[in-house]
């Protein structure tokens, strides 16, 4: 997949956040190096089963990754991998109320059809990310830092897989899955996003 | 007036003193309050900067944890390789951490972390959470990991902890950063509140209360900062301090740091100090006070004053102190009257008015009803020249008192019996006690053998009585029932006390003329005039001077104040004569 990775957030930038950050005065700082955590890619197509690998969380400090994705109707689990609480928001979504969810604990979110809807938490202001509700919803991948992305498990037949980045789908590609063995992709180009 | 003027200006400068002393308590109230909002921007622009250089120390001391050689090597062995680090170098880091954390003393913080490269927490100071634990998705972590010293306040695991972080770097290239983090508790307030005197914090977690610091008698009880806290927080401008209490005002501050987002802040509460009549000059200070211009603000009120009393004194005082004098005079008999034209405005007003009271002889009001009659001695003596003798020739002080005790009689329709005639005799025993002793030698003597020797043929021809005895006055019995003969019998009796004496040489014309109307009043006059002329010429009494129109202006005079007190519309004047004078007595006649 080629794409522009993402940049910081303009939660992690607000000068608010803190009184000091400042060079170390010893080595020249990283530049930020980004990732794809801001990217969900996702297949497609004629399945009844419940959706393969759309299993999200909290790790790190923050939504991994912060797009998410579930099939209309259904609920989406986001479980807290950290060690801390998070309260998790979503904006607009009618019925949902933010709750505290300590270490280990799972929010499942019932997902109508619409969207995408904002993702937050209450108690830490960089959290952001976005669910789509997606009526042939058949399995969700996260991208690595590298940009690549691996379906497992997934029954033979064709399929859309289509990148999801923010709001908005920035790729969308035609597979078809054999039977019995795997079927690599060509890179992506995606297209540039307009939210994130 | 002018004086007048004085007292409106003397009750405008306090009305006006009055009306600036509120004025001046509610400009000072204000100005009070705005010093009260401006003092609290200043204490969290002082908070902030408090806050900032604690930030500063705290990012400092990690300096010393980050260089610690076992704190650089193992995370240099544990980046790059998630997952790879030994459960034992992670406890002998987390030992090393506990033993650096306590050399910090007061900036030992609750939170430590050492997290390597990819973010993954390493080590801390909790040995039973030692996991898989990431925070790499941290700000804070992240900016740490760049290469940046950064501050933060995080939320975590429901309490505030302010948060600092520095890279650790070995071997020229990053290794990992050092997280430590103080959780927000009383000390910090306290710490805050020693900046800030007399001030109360209170530090907040959305509606829960997280540390608080009171600043002493005169700040707001941190119970009350707690209670507005909902009211604070939901101002519409974060920027404006907030009323909670009498005197008292509240700013809010959010934290600086990602815990912002979770309504984390402190609130800086203080009390105004009361503000009395005295408003704005309870601030006054020495040097104000002198370098006010003392010539102006005591030199122009004194000038005033001495215009004031001195208008006073002219207007007000000089005329009662004329008027004390002289009444003073008057009752001494030194003045005929009081010297109105010596005064001015209302004050000679009242002079003129008394002057024409004395010259008309009023008294007292209670004892108008008990006198017929008004001695013209009173009214005609004001016009003498001196006060012993005049036209008519008799003292200032001629008795009045038995006269007033002359009561109207109302006039008969039919002319009353006539009584025996008396020849008038001068009563021997008469004591006037009520007059004062007049000398002897102001009083020609006058013989008592004079009144026999009238021709009797004038006796009828009798208009008017001049008494001077007590006996009482009646008409000869051939005498013809006139008028003037009418009133003479009006008046009998009245005056049991006064001796009484009857001219009978008034002409028969004169009598016929006195028809009612002006020409019979005129008559009368005309009459009235020479009995009198004639009854101080038989006393003695020169009446060169005395006209008879200056006579009949007298007789006006007392003839208009008559019918004014009697409500009559005609008066008929009696000569008669009381010790060795001649003396008038005007009658009402009632209708």
């Amino acid at each position: 997949m080629r794409a522009a990775k993402a940049t910081q957030t303009p939660s992690e930038t607000a000068e608010n956040d803190f009184y000091w950050k400042v060079w170390n005065g010893a080595l020249p700082e990283q530049p930020e190096t980004g990732d794809y955590n801001d990217s969900l890619a996702v297949l497609t197509g004629k399945f009844t089963g419940p959706p393969i690998g759309c299993d999200f969380g909290f790790s790190g400090g923050g939504l991994e990754p912060s797009t998410i994705a579930a099939r209309s109707g259904t609920t989406v689990s986001v479980e807290n991998r950290d060690g801390f609480t998070h309260e998790l928001t979503v904006e607009g979504l009618p019925g949902f109320t933010p709750l505290e969810s300590g270490p280990g604990k799972v929010r499942a979110i019932p997902v109508p059809a619409g969207g995408p809807w904002k993702l937050g938490d209450r108690i830490y202001g960089h959290v952001h990310g976005y669910l789509h509700s997606m009526r042939e919803l058949v399995a969700c991948a996260t991208v690595a830092a590298d940009g690549s992305f691996r379906f497992d498990d997934v029954p033979p037949g064709p399929y859309s897989l289509r990148i999801l980045r923010g709001t908005d789908q920035v790729a969308v590609h035609r597979v078809t899955v054999p039977s019995g063995k795997a079927l690599q992709v060509n890179p992506l180009t995606l297209k540039e996003s307009g939210k994130e | 007036m002018l004086s007048r003027l004085w007292y409106l200006v003397l009750a405008l400068a306090v009305g006006a003193a009055l009306a600036g002393a509120f004025l001046n308590k509610s400009a000072a109230s204000r100005e009070a309050e705005f010093q009260l909002e401006d003092q609290l921007r200043r204490d969290r622009i002082e908070a902030e900067l408090w806050m900032r250089l604690d930030a500063r120390l705290r990012l400092d001391a990690l300096a010393t944890i980050a260089v610690d050689p076992e704190v650089r090597q193992t995370l240099r062995s544990a980046s790059g390789s998630v997952g790879t680090t030994s459960i034992g170098a992670r406890k002998r880091l987390s030992q090393t951490l506990n033993e650096l954390n306590a050399k910090l003393e007061e900036g030992k913080g609750e939170l430590l972390f050492a997290v390597d490269t990819e973010g993954e927490v390493v080590a801390t100071l909790d040995r039973a959470s030692l996991g898989s634990e990431r925070l790499d998705k941290m700000p804070l972590v992240r900016d740490a990991l760049r290469g940046f010293m950064r501050d933060d306040v995080w939320v975590y695991n429901g309490e505030v902890y302010r948060m600092a972080a520095r890279p650790v770097f070995d071997g020229g290239r990053y290794v990992g950063a050092i997280i430590h983090g103080m959780v927000v508790r009383d000390d910090l307030a306290s710490r805050l509140g020693a900046k800030l005197p007399n001030a109360s914090i209170v530090f907040f977690f959305r509606d829960r209360v997280i540390a608080t610091h009171t600043g002493g008698a005169t700040a707001p009880s941190s119970t009350a900062l707690k209670n507005s806290l909902s009211a604070i927080t939901s101002a519409q401008d974060a920027d404006q301090s907030v009323e909670i209490g009498e005197r008292t005002r509240a700013i809010l501050s959010p934290i600086r740091g990602g815990a912002a987002h979770a309504d984390v802040g402190y609130v800086i509460g203080r009390k105004g100090s009361p503000v009395g009549l005295g408003g704005l000059f309870a601030n006054t200070f020495q040097e104000d006070v002198a370098s006010l211009p003392w010539a102006i603000v005591v030199g122009i009120p004194l000038v005033l004053l001495l215009l004031g009393l001195f208008l006073l004194y002219m207007e007000h005082d000089k005329a009662v102190s004329i008027l004390r004098k002289s009444s003073a005079s008057l009752a001494k008999n030194e003045l005929s009257g009081l010297p109105a034209g010596e005064l001015r405005r209302h004050y000679r007003n009242i002079a003129e008015n008394l002057n024409t009271a004395l010259r008309a002889g009023v008294g007292f009001k209670e004892d108008a009803n008990q006198r017929a009659s008004v001695d013209l001695d009173q009214i005609l003596s004001a016009t003498r020249p001196s006060a012993d003798t005049g036209y008519f020739g008799f003292p200032a002080e001629a008795p009045t008192a038995k006269q007033a005790a002359v009561e109207p009689v109302p006039k008969p329709a039919t002319p009353p019996p006539e009584t025996p005639n008396k020849t008038p005799t001068a009563r021997p025993d008469q004591t006037p006690t009520a007059r004062p002793e007049r000398s002897p030698s102001s009083r020609p003597q006058r013989a008592p053998s004079s009144w026999p020797s009238r021709p009797p043929s004038a006796r009828h021809q009798v208009a008017a009585t001049v008494r001077h005895g007590y006996d009482q006055v009646t008409p000869l019995p051939d005498d013809p029932p006139t008028r003037p003969r009418a009133i003479v019998d009006e008046y009998d009796g009245f005056d049991d006390e006064e001796e009484s004496t009857q001219i009978k040489h008034v002409p028969q014309e004169l009598i016929e003329a006195s028809a009612p109307g002006v020409q019979g009043e005129e008559t009368h006059f005309r009459e009235v005039f020479e009995q009198f002329v004639a009854a101080q010429r038989e006393c003695g009494i020169s009446v060169s001077g005395l006209t008879f129109d200056k006579f009949v202006r007298k007789l006006h005079a007392a003839r208009d104040q008559v019918i004014k007190r009697h409500k009559t519309s005609e008066v008929r004047f009696t000569v008669y004569v009381k010790e060795g004078r001649a003396a008038l007595k005007a009658s009402p006649v009632k209708q």
